[in-house]
């Protein structure tokens, strides 16, 4: 089986809000700062944006993990033969796809749906998704890839 | 009301832009009866500020007034003095040790809130021809309408219809005025 995954997009947040707003100030890249801001939101404390290197994934492990679905992903999937994982990405909840021709299809989803979808499958096509987020989210994924190092 | 754009992907370069287009609005300023509103949709992300952890003084929550309210003098001063009313129990519950979770019960549906929402094109579609929709409360079309603003630049080949229906750019870009 041969899989070959490219990321096409991701959320763009660079241009968009203004040059002052408290996203901007988080320590982390853009994308993990609007995951921070969305967090930060819920309990009032964007002034201490950046403060705290562990704040999304203490979010994370209570649960909170609304907060990391705000990035969203769109990625090229080539795979040949088609294998079953694609049927299972194609389900998960806010996953959206167009098939292109031959085996191409494109795929668009939230940084929640790779992790989600890397629990149930560990296939090489969620190790590419992951692969792929990880340098836009490190610290969502640093879990992720301690497993698959200590795994391989 | 203030809607901000927070981010969005960019579709020039992909096929079928409603399936893979999504964007981040901040909400802020609104009614829980807004936010209730908004938050029923499913296909959606949302991240709304807590009144567990957040009490009402760190809060600053503001009564949200609507227009006829505020226009009728009478209803106008009944609401602000509920609103006063209720600060100073919701002090008196805070000062008997009653921690924010349980205070927060005294709040009313004109509390002010505010969230993070990220949707798809598609979902973000069908929020725009329920909500903008005359049907639809006064304060959630004010929402709907500055957020159908924002994203329709990025994307005007997806939301051109509504952008059309709603006779957007004729409209008053200030809405119905509601602060
Ligand atoms: C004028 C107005 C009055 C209303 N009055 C009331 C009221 O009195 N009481 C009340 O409870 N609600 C009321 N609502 C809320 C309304 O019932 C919906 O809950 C809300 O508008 C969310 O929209 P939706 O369900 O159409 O789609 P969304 O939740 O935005 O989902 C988008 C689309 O996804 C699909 N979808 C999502 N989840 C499912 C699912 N589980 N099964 C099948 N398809 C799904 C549907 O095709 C749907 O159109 C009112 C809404 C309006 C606009």
């Amino acid at each position: 089986m041969r899989t070959v995954v490219t990321l096409l997009a991701h959320t763009q947040i660079e241009s968009v809000p203004p040059p002052d707003h408290p996203v901007r100030q988080g320590a982390g890249t853009l994308a993990e700062n609007l995951i921070e801001y969305a967090g930060r939101v819920c309990y009032r404390s964007e002034a201490r944006m950046g403060t705290q290197p562990a704040f999304i994934s203490l979010r994370v492990r209570e649960g909170h993990e609304d907060i990391i679905e705000h990035v969203r992903f769109v990625f090229r999937v080539e795979q040949q033969p088609l294998d079953e994982d694609v049927l299972l990405l194609a389900n998960q909840p806010s996953v959206e796809y167009t098939r292109l021709a031959g085996e191409q299809w494109i795929f668009s989803l939230n940084a929640r749906n790779i992790r989600d979808f890397w629990r149930q499958s560990h296939s090489p096509l969620a190790r590419a998704l992951v692969a792929l987020a990880q340098p836009v989210l490190p610290t969502v994924y640093a879990d992720i890839e301690r497993q698959e190092e200590a795994g391989s | 009301m203030k809607v901000t754009l927070l981010g969005y992907i960019p579709v020039d370069d992909l096929p079928e832009p409603e399936k893979h287009g999504a964007a981040t609005f901040l909400i802020e300023g609104i009614s829980r009866t807004c936010s209730h509103q908004i938050v029923r949709h499913r296909l959606a992300s949302f991240s709304q500020e807590s009144q567990r952890y957040v009490s009402l003084d760190k809060g600053g929550w503001q009564a949200i007034i609507p227009p006829a309210v505020q226009q009728n003098e009478a209803a106008d001063q009944a609401m602000h003095e509920m609103w006063r009313s209720l600060q100073g129990a919701y002090t008196s519950l805070r000062q008997a040790g009653i921690r924010k979770e349980d205070a927060r019960f005294l709040l009313p549906n004109a509390a002010e809130t505010r969230l993070v929402m990220s949707m798809g094109y598609r979902p973000l579609r069908h929020f725009f021809w329920l909500r903008i929709d005359k049907a639809a409360q006064w304060e959630v079309q004010d929402v709907a309408r500055a957020m159908l603003r924002q994203v329709y630049p990025l994307a005007p080949g997806v939301f051109q219809d509504i952008w059309d229906a709603y006779d957007m750019a004729g409209a008053d870009p200030a809405g119905s005025g509601i602060e």
